[in-house]
């Protein structure tokens, strides 16, 4: 039985085909990230720098893999944090695979986008803001003491 | 972020069947990620807290989870487990902000078996409950929570409060944020790209096929990508459509606050209003009286920053925001006598909400706008009385347009992120889904679970949060009507059902519905005509509830 498939459906269908590439190469970055920090020696080492994440304005701490602390990341895991966030935060069906099973159905992996994410910045007056956003930018923001919304007004 | 773990632990959360018999479902947390001493295999030594009898770091967050998803798991009838991916991770922080958590569906299914719409993406924990089988042999909800948070560098001394009880002071209840974003994997959510409204893979969501806009009076499923976009950004003008989620909205929502104009008649009617956080509960007061505007002397004279000189006594204190802070203009009218406050915005733009607080103020204050503000001047300068109420409008629910449909929040400009796939923040009391989680919210599921009804958790079963059972009418919304009214109703067992109409002479006007309904929750619109269609003039009229051997019956008042 021929079932319906919606233009937009086809067209995204032969889009994923042709976005494969880019997903594989994305995802190529991440697991070479992943493999760095999990093949990591055992041996300590000084992985603390000053540098702060590109784009934010608060200090940025990190897991040092190696020797279990906490302290300010590296250039690199700070870069990876953040393309992490981006990725998961995506709302773009570019590059996802959908597809046709024989019951008739159509199925697609969102590959970790499309998270809701849940912020909390502490304001001026000292109270816990919550906020949750499904955006990159709008995660951006809600991290940015110089922009997360830090409650109602009090004048 | 760390190597897959050799132990692999999974925790099975199966939830107790309710009284009721209907079946919940298994919600299985899958933790396969952290490593052997992090995340939710930290074995650092807690003491128990909050009912949470863990003795490490580790198992209290796994059965703060855990307690999370039970009580998802409690109300969701499904034959298919559901399985969550969890984890616990350092993520983004620093000591003013970070990220808690996040959560979304592994995958999204159409035109399954047992799929209620056509040509429809669903939640893939949806998906496999409709088809009753499990779609996919991967997990269904993918989490990531900041174990950061218990470290003092991030968000300072805040730290996750892994209690059972509320009772997280300081800190951050992990129940209500694990519940929340759970509340996404499971449904609450559209995908359409709201920045384009474009659709996900051209096709509808099962969450946007409940959204209306009241404004061009379109549903989200027949507008084009820009309609959409520009309903994204119409505060207070989508609605979430669902029937099952508008007859239980009085059962969860509160009466709407509302400043109401009594006189002159040429500015009378309810305002737009921000809410003060401080003061009493407008739920628990209803104060009327004459309107000062407040003069203190100084310039600007009516921003109360200095003591107010002439009498506000027993009146109600009209203040101009600006200067000091709300705190200090209320605290000022109310030793002057004031009875109650209402300030003025200094910009253009809609009222807000106003923060602070102060627990001596035991008078209730309102903000609205500067055009709204500038009226009211106008009419105390030319000597005109003026006379309102703060109050709340027992026909009128909070964070609902007037047919009771919950307003799903939709700001403008778009706070990218947010909007949509929330809540709006007028729903009073505040809301599971509201895009804050605010400090009120009780770990319940409140609001939601009707709209996870009305997406198709409950297909097929019987809904098992609500406890016993009964017939019963509630109030219609709006009354006074004109022209449409929403008649809201409960059925207690399935069966024959009338809801008829009648004027006060007892004559038979229009008949809502005769035929069998199913148990729960339901809604009528009467249009305010007879049985012919014809426009029926303004008067009372009493609407019938007849259910087995229950009668019900309710005044609904039609103004032209």
């Amino acid at each position: 039985m021929m079932r319906h498939v919606p233009d937009g459906l086809r067209g995204r269908r032969l889009g994923a085909m042709l976005g494969a590439t880019t997903v594989v190469a994305m995802l190529a970055f991440w697991a070479v990230a992943a493999m760095r920090q999990s093949s990591a020696p055992t041996t300590p080492s000084n992985h603390t720098s000053t540098t702060q994440a590109p784009g934010s304005a608060g200090m940025i701490v990190a897991l040092d893999p190696e020797t279990g602390t906490f302290g300010m990341p590296t250039p690199e895991q700070a870069r990876e944090l953040e393309e992490q966030m981006k990725a998961s935060l995506s709302h773009s069906d570019e590059g996802l695979e959908f597809i046709d099973h024989p019951d008739g159905s159509t199925s697609v992996d969102l590959q970790g986008r499309f998270q809701n994410m849940s912020i909390a910045h502490i304001g001026p007056d000292g109270r816990v803001h919550t906020t949750c956003v499904d955006d990159h930018d709008a995660a951006r923001k809600a991290l940015d003491p110089a922009t997360a919304p830090a409650g109602p007004e009090v004048r | 972020m760390r190597p897959i773990s050799r132990t692999v632990l999974v925790l099975v959360a199966t939830a107790t069947l309710l009284a009721s018999g209907a079946q919940a479902t298994t919600i299985t947390i899958v933790n396969t990620q952290d490593g052997p001493t992090e995340g939710f295999n930290d074995p650092t030594p807690v003491a128990p807290i909050g009912g949470n009898s863990g003795t490490t770091l580790g198992q209290q967050r796994l059965n703060s989870f855990q307690y999370a998803a039970n009580l998802w798991a409690a109300i969701l009838p499904s034959n298919v487990t559901i399985r969550v991916a969890a984890k616990f991770d350092p993520q983004t922080c620093s000591a003013t902000s970070g990220v808690l958590g996040s959560a979304s569906p592994v995958q999204v299914f159409e035109d399954f078996p047992g799929a209620l719409v056509p040509n429809t993406w669903f939640h893939v924990a949806l998906a496999n409950k409709l088809a009753g089988v499990d779609l996919s042999a991967s997990d269904d909800i993918s989490t990531t929570f900041n174990s950061d948070v218990d470290n003092q560098t991030c968000l300072g001394a805040t730290d996750w409060y892994y209690g059972f009880d509320g009772n997280e002071g300081t800190d951050i209840d992990l129940v209500s944020v694990v519940l929340h974003e759970l509340g996404h994997g499971l449904g609450f959510g559209t995908l359409v790209t709201l920045s384009t409204g474009a659709l996900f893979g051209g096709l509808h969501d099962q969450y946007m096929r409940h959204l209306h806009d009241n404004t061009v009076n379109l549903p989200w499923t027949s507008m084009t990508n820009t309609q959409r976009r520009n309903s994204a950004i119409n505060p207070q003008n989508v609605v979430w459509k669902g029937t099952t989620t508008t007859a239980a909205a009085p059962m969860i929502l509160g009466a709407k606050p509302i400043l109401r104009v009594n006189a002159p008649a040429s500015i009378a009617g309810d305002k737009v209003i921000g809410l003060a956080q401080f003061g009493p509960d407008i739920a628990t007061v209803n104060v009327s009286g004459n309107v000062v505007l407040a003069n203190d002397g100084v310039d600007p004279n009516a921003d109360a920053c200095s003591p107010i000189m002439n009498s506000v006594a027993g009146k109600i204190a009209l203040i101009e925001r600006g200067t000091c802070t709300f705190v200090s203009k209320v605290l000022t009218a109310q030793m002057s006598g004031a009875i109650g406050v209402v300030i003025y915005n200094n910009v253009p733009g809609a009222p807000i909400v106003m923060g602070g607080s102060d627990p001596s103020i035991t008078i209730p204050s309102v903000m609205i706008s500067d055009v709204d503000g500038a009226a009211m001047v106008a009419e105390l300068m030319a000597a005109v009385t003026v006379n309102v109420s703060i109050a709340t409008d027992p026909n009128q629910l909070a964070g609902t347009d007037p047919l009771g449909r919950a307003y799903i929040y939709t700001p403008n400009p778009l706070v990218s992120g947010s909007s949509v796939s929330h809540w709006d923040t007028s729903h009073f009391p505040n809301s599971l889904m509201e895009p804050s989680i605010n400090s009120d919210i009780t770990q319940t599921t409140d609001l939601t679970r009707y709209m996870f009804q009305d997406i198709g958790w409950f297909t097929g079963a019987t809904d098992v949060t609500r406890g016993p059972a009964v017939t019963r009418l509630y109030p219609a919304t709006p009354n006074p009507f004109n022209p449409n009214t929403a008649i809201k109703f409960e059925i207690a067992t399935a069966g024959q059902v009338k809801l008829e109409v009648f004027d006060v002479q007892g004559r038979h006007v229009a008949g809502l519905y005769h035929g069998t309904l199913q148990a729960g929750p339901h809604v009528m619109v009467w249009n305010g005509r007879g049985a012919s269609g014809d426009v029926l003039p303004s008067g009372v009229y009493v609407a019938r509830l007849v259910a087995g051997a229950t009668t019900s019956t309710q005044r609904l008042v039609l103004l032209k």
